[in-house]
């Protein structure tokens, strides 16, 4: 997995590639939490190249939100698609998490 | 081969004679040097003694030679006959004291060619010409110059004398060097025999993984201090490989225990699994717990004569924590323990498990559930979802509309967010139908060429007839390990299979 942070006006784009699982959830929950206590209020996680998610990386995404939710920010996803979006469906996650389909949409809502 | 890829030994011995053979050279260039200069300065002294001893012996036809008779030159010449024995003299000549030459001398056969130069009017000097030493020397009588002397000399001597030098150098050289070779030979063994030692002690010690070896030491010099060092290296490897090969080795054992442990724990779980039903409600299920002990939970039971509850959970993640959550929920689903729950209400009984197991209170874990009640009169089943993946419904019945059914219920995953709202959903059951619940972890595998199966494919495996006999869930297990092509898997694989049969009575519960 890899993961790039872009800090913009707006927001803080977090882009994920490769398998969010047991061995890189840990990893992807660290950066997060780094970002947030940075003091990051609105963070886009990009997701258009993310080829897998399984529970554990599903974990560290609920945890992360829930920190950010703490400090009156958000987590939002962009780019969800093939099974991630399957996963990411399933688990209701698109229900506990706002999910835009382009990074323009998700900034316009900061 | 070049210098710097030939052996310790070919450097050495080739280093000794090179230094051998160029100081050699330098010393011979400077002793003929220094030889050549000598010659050149005694052959010169002797033209000039010589130039004296002809010009005394000339005075008498110099005295009268200003009135160049015959008789005069006569004179002159059989004094300049007199050089005759002397073989290195090429040419000379006698002039008056006005500069006309009086007598001429040439050596036998160097008479042609050889030219006589006017004389030079500061006297006593020498003149190099091309191959030659040429002396002019004015001649004085009762101390008053009467004439000069001219006299011409070959180098012969000294071009013999070089090549002797040249002949007895390379002699020299020729000999020098294989006597240095001789003793190079037997004298770099000194350096480089253990060099040599420690080079293959090294290459033992690398292809045989062998720290127990040592290299000898020959001598106390440096290379002795090499070897010394190599040496200590060697034993604290020797004594790290023994630590290293000890933590293993408690590692291993600490490991053997935990995963000794693991089994237990993943066999206890499947202890608390329920046995298989045939009957009214045929249940059969496959479980294989992954490796590192994952939460994977099911059970079915009668709620009462009609009610037949059906659930399957998945705590996220591994590892015995996990197994432990999945544990407790089942067991508040099997002895229905939770607080003011109507079990025969799907619904109801997420929203209890929802409030009885935050995430925040169990280890940071939520659970994904499909919980469902078939009731045999009503023939439905009315279920209710919590992040699951949907149970697959298959019916009997050729002329059924619809054969392949997901069970599907919005819903969020267990534990995640206080006050969460499930809902019920129902389907009906009027033939012969199978209901396949299973967890994410017999999806969710990586086929032999890196690519995931995805839900969508796998239900069309599952709904894929059993042509060979096998049993329906052996069948599926089997097809879905030929795609991962492997028979472990990275999470627990749970599989039910419930057959429902509208047209039989109720099996013994």
């Amino acid at each position: 997995m890899d993961i790039d942070v872009t800090t913009t006006a707006q927001a803080v784009i977090v882009a994920v590639r490769g398998r969010l699982d047991t061995t890189s959830a840990p990893v992807f929950e660290q950066r997060l939490a780094d970002v947030i206590t940075q003091g990051a209020t609105y963070i886009v996680v990009q997701c258009s190249e993310l080829a897998y998610i399984n529970s554990v990386g599903l974990r560290s995404v609920l945890i992360s939100g829930k920190k950010l939710q703490a400090q009156q920010g958000r987590l939002v996803f962009v780019g969800l698609q093939g099974i991630v979006q399957e996963v990411f469906d399933m688990a209701g996650f698109s229900t506990l998490f706002q999910t835009f389909a382009s990074e323009d949409a998700a900034l316009a809502q900061s | 081969m070049t210098l710097r890829h030939m052996s310790i030994k070919q450097k050495l011995i080739l280093t000794t004679m090179l230094t051998t053979c160029v100081a050699l050279l330098l010393v011979t260039v400077v002793f003929v040097t220094y030889d050549l200069l000598t010659i050149w300065r005694t052959t010169g002294d002797d033209l000039v003694a010589l130039a004296q001893i002809i010009g005394r012996n000339s005075t008498a036809a110099l005295d009268l030679a200003e009135t160049l008779d015959f008789a005069d030159q006569q004179l002159a010449r059989e004094t300049l006959e007199a050089l005759r024995p002397r073989q290195n003299v090429v040419s000379a000549a006698l002039y008056t004291v006005s500069g006309a030459v009086l007598a001429t001398y040439h050596r036998d056969g160097m008479s042609q060619g050889s030219t006589i130069p006017p004389p030079q009017p500061d006297g006593y000097h020498f003149r190099v010409r091309a191959n030659s030493l040429a002396v002019f020397q004015k001649i004085l009588h009762a101390g008053e110059p009467v004439g000069t002397i001219y006299l011409q000399s070959d180098l012969q001597a000294m071009y013999d004398r070089l090549k002797r030098y040249g002949l007895l150098g390379a002699l020299a050289l020729l000999m020098s060097m294989g006597v240095s070779f001789l003793l190079a030979v037997r004298l770099q063994r000194v350096i480089s025999l253990p060099i040599l030692h420690l080079a293959q002690t090294a290459k033992d010690v690398s292809e045989k993984r062998d720290y127990t070896v040592r290299a000898v030491r020959y001598h106390k010099d440096e290379v002795g201090l090499l070897i010394d060092s190599f040496n200590e290296m060697l034993t604290q490897i020797q004594e790290r490989d023994v630590a290293l090969l000890a933590s293993n080795q408690a590692l291993t054992e600490q490991q053997n225990l935990l995963l000794q442990e693991l089994t237990e724990a993943a066999d206890y779980v499947t202890s608390l699994l329920p046995p298989q039903l045939t009957g009214a409600v045929q249940a059969t299920w496959k479980f294989l717990p992954s490796a590192r002990l994952g939460g994977d939970a099911f059970g079915y039971h009668w709620l009462n004569a009609e009610q037949f509850a059906i659930y399957l959970l998945d705590v996220c993640g591994h590892g015995v924590g996990a197994a432990l959550l999945s544990v407790a929920v089942m067991d508040a689903l099997r002895s229905h323990t939770l607080p003011d729950t109507d079990f025969c209400n799907p619904a109801a009984v997420l929203r209890a498990l929802n409030m009885a197991f935050p995430m925040e209170e169990h280890g940071e874990m939520f659970f994904t559930i499909w919980y469902g009640v078939y009731n045999q009169s009503t023939q439905q089943i009315v279920y209710a979802n919590g992040g699951h993946p949907p149970p697959i419904l298959v019916t009997d019945a050729p002329t059924h509309p619809e054969k392949v059914i997901q069970l599907k219920a919005p819903g969020v995953v267990l534990g995640a967010m206080p006050d969460l709202q499930y809902v019920n959903a129902c389907c009906d059951i009027k033939v012969r139908s199978k209901l396949y619940l299973f967890s994410d972890g017999a999806f969710e595998v990586t086929r032999t060429d890196g690519t995931f199966l995805t839900f969508t494919e796998f239900v069309a495996l599952l709904a894929r007839p059993s042509l060979s006999g096998m049993a329906d869930l052996d069948r599926l297990f089997q097809d879905v390990q030929t795609l991962h092509g492997s028979q472990t898997f990275d999470d627990d694989l749970s599989m039910i299979q419930i057959v429902l049969d509208p047209g039989l009575e109720r099996g013994p519960c």
